[in-house]
């Protein structure tokens, strides 16, 4: 399916906790995610998983703990040198740059690269990717839907040609129908290009399917983990998710439908 | 009729002067959010290099002997270090402190700096002739023109169009407008931190280089708080203008500016000594009615 067969681990999270003064939202958590394979972190609001995500892109440092991007320590780096060796956010809350048009905002992702004529290629590719963003190409960002911002920040991710991709959230906010054509365009992504995916979601109804390994983080701690082939059965998953086992069985089963 | 013209030209000048500082304070603003009240000390600091350091009552010029050219060139030098260093010195340390934290930092150098142009340079204010040719008129009609005032709009107008061509034509200056609508993700997406805020320094210092230089040459004197004076019309400039907004700064500057000599041209004769009680009336009107200022900014406040 993809070039990179050479398999193996190309995230690996070693017991990292990150505190915001008293409050501690990541206790130790580990996490493997392999290379080219989906890994999704599903869990409530306010489970860490946004720390989580940013603590690996360097931009929150952990208070203990050891991240390792294929087998280098990069723990304490700035965000803007790890952007360099291949790690790239899509945060939540679609953050375009909103006075910079559709076109400014994925080329100022493209310094990285230190390659103007592929950084060009790579835009055209990925208008032909997105097709709506090339029809507001040169308009300012701020203006687009919920739906086109969210593809503008996938595609800005994308120019700066990590290995690693980390979506927080992409479904948040946003119509069924357009989640629905984001998720496709990142398997697309994945088939095409072998790329790593990390992602976060509240819900699991479309990334079960999506998924490759799933792990479920609640108050800040892994509560439970495994192949998402494994977890689309029974109601481990939800019971992890709930922290109860008697009252939300149902949940799986209404959000597999 | 000419006395409208010359009043204008009058405005239009004094306003092109607020808007430099006030857009050397807005861009500095849009990445760090630092209101930086140490900015006019950039100015004091520009002005008090042209001569030579002293406490004699009389100044002895310096770099402001020197020819055209290299006497801005090193102007620029000057106050582009200062600023450079008052980062590396004091806000280097706060980056992730509040905007308050930042602001009271600039009040405290602000202070420092014009101590220690007190305690190398004296208490007395110097008078300097800087460019004496410009302060000559043309003569159109029965419009008298003062040179200087022309060339303070131009160069304004100029450094206006230099500056926008960077921010909006190379990729050094998209990555600036792209820190200032959102710093962190700017850096997740591999715009480095440190060379932004740098660069938001250099271009701030080279403003209030300009500004020393148009202040000196109109004014002729130095003195230890000359640069307080335009950087409180300045930053009231950038909050009528709207803060974060580059172009609400020019707006505000020049607003504040043609204000404040309209009303001093115009005003009857006894209440002329009130004219900034006047013009404070109106921005309070201004800010009555347009809260965010002329230009408003999406998302400044809940970043602030």
């Amino acid at each position: 399916m993809n070039s990179q067969t050479s398999g193996g681990a190309l995230l690996t999270i070693d017991g990292i906790s990150v505190s915001y003064g008293r409050m501690t939202a990541v206790r130790n958590v580990s996490l493997t995610v392999a290379r080219g394979s989906v890994t999704v972190i599903i869990g409530p609001n306010g489970a860490g998983k946004s720390t989580l995500l940013q603590a690996i892109a360097g931009g929150v440092r952990p208070s203990g703990g050891a991240i390792a991007l294929d087998g280098q320590m990069i723990v304490g780096r700035r965000p803007e040198d790890l952007a360099a060796t291949g790690i790239s956010l899509v945060p939540e809350g679609r953050h375009v740059f909103p006075t910079l048009t559709v076109r400014e905002n994925l080329l100022v992702a493209s310094h990285v690269v230190r390659d103007r004529a592929g950084s060009q290629r790579d835009l055209d590719r990925l208008l032909d990717l997105f097709p709506r963003l090339r029809e507001r190409y040169s308009q300012p960002a701020g203006k687009l839907s919920g739906g086109e911002q969210q593809m503008l920040v996938i595609a800005r991710g994308l120019m700066t040609r990590p290995r690693l991709l980390l979506v927080d959230e992409p479904s948040l906010g946003l119509a069924p129908k357009i989640v629905d054509e984001v998720y496709q365009l990142l398997r697309q992504l994945r088939e095409e290009r072998g790329l790593t995916l990390l992602i976060n979601e509240q819900t699991s109804k479309r990334v079960l399917k999506f998924a490759d390994t799933v792990y479920v983080l609640r108050d800040g701690s892994i509560r439970l983990s495994g192949s998402a082939a494994d977890l689309r059965e029974g109601t481990a998953l939800s019971d992890a998710y709930f922290g109860s086992t008697s009252h939300h069985k149902s949940w799986v089963e209404e959000e597999n439908t | 009729m000419a006395y409208f013209i010359q009043t204008l030209i009058d405005a239009l000048s004094l306003g092109s002067l607020y808007a430099l500082a006030a857009l050397g304070i807005g861009l500095l603003f849009g990445i760090l959010r630092l209101i930086n009240f140490a900015h006019g000390d950039y100015v004091t600091i520009g002005a008090y290099s042209l001569i030579v350091p002293s406490m004699a009552a009389t100044a002895t010029v310096f770099v402001g002997g020197w020819h055209a050219l290299p006497l801005i060139m090193a102007v620029c030098m000057i106050v582009v270090a200062a600023a450079l260093l008052s980062d590396r010195l004091v806000f280097r340390f706060l980056r992730t402190a509040p905007p308050t934290t930042l602001m009271v930092a600039s009040f405290a150098l602000g202070y420092l700096i014009q101590n220690i142009v007190l305690a190398i340079y004296g208490s007395r204010p110097k008078s300097i002739g800087l460019w004496p040719e410009l302060s000559q008129f043309i003569t159109i009609g029965d419009i008298r023109l003062p040179i200087l005032q022309l060339v303070v709009i131009c160069s304004t107008i100029a450094l206006l169009v230099a500056l926008t061509t960077f921010l909006y034509r190379t990729r050094y200056g998209m990555q600036m407008r792209a820190a200032s609508d959102d710093f962190t993700m700017a850096r997740y997406l591999g715009v480095r931190a440190d060379f932004v805020i740098g660069l938001a320094f250099v271009i701030s210092g080279l403003l209030a280089a300009a500004v020393s230089l148009l202040l000196v040459t109109q004014t002729g004197v130095l003195s230890a708080n000359m640069g307080l004076g335009v950087v409180l019309y300045a930053f009231i400039a950038t909050v009528i203008g709207g803060m974060g907004s580059l172009t609400g700064s020019v707006l505000g500057g020049l607003v504040v500016g043609v204000t404040s000599s309209f009303l001093q041209a115009y005003l009857p004769a006894d209440a002329r000594p009130f004219r900034d009680a006047f013009l404070f009336g109106i921005v309070v009107l201004l800010l009555v009615v347009r809260p965010s200022g002329l230009v408003r900014v999406k998302g400044i406040e809940e970043r602030v």
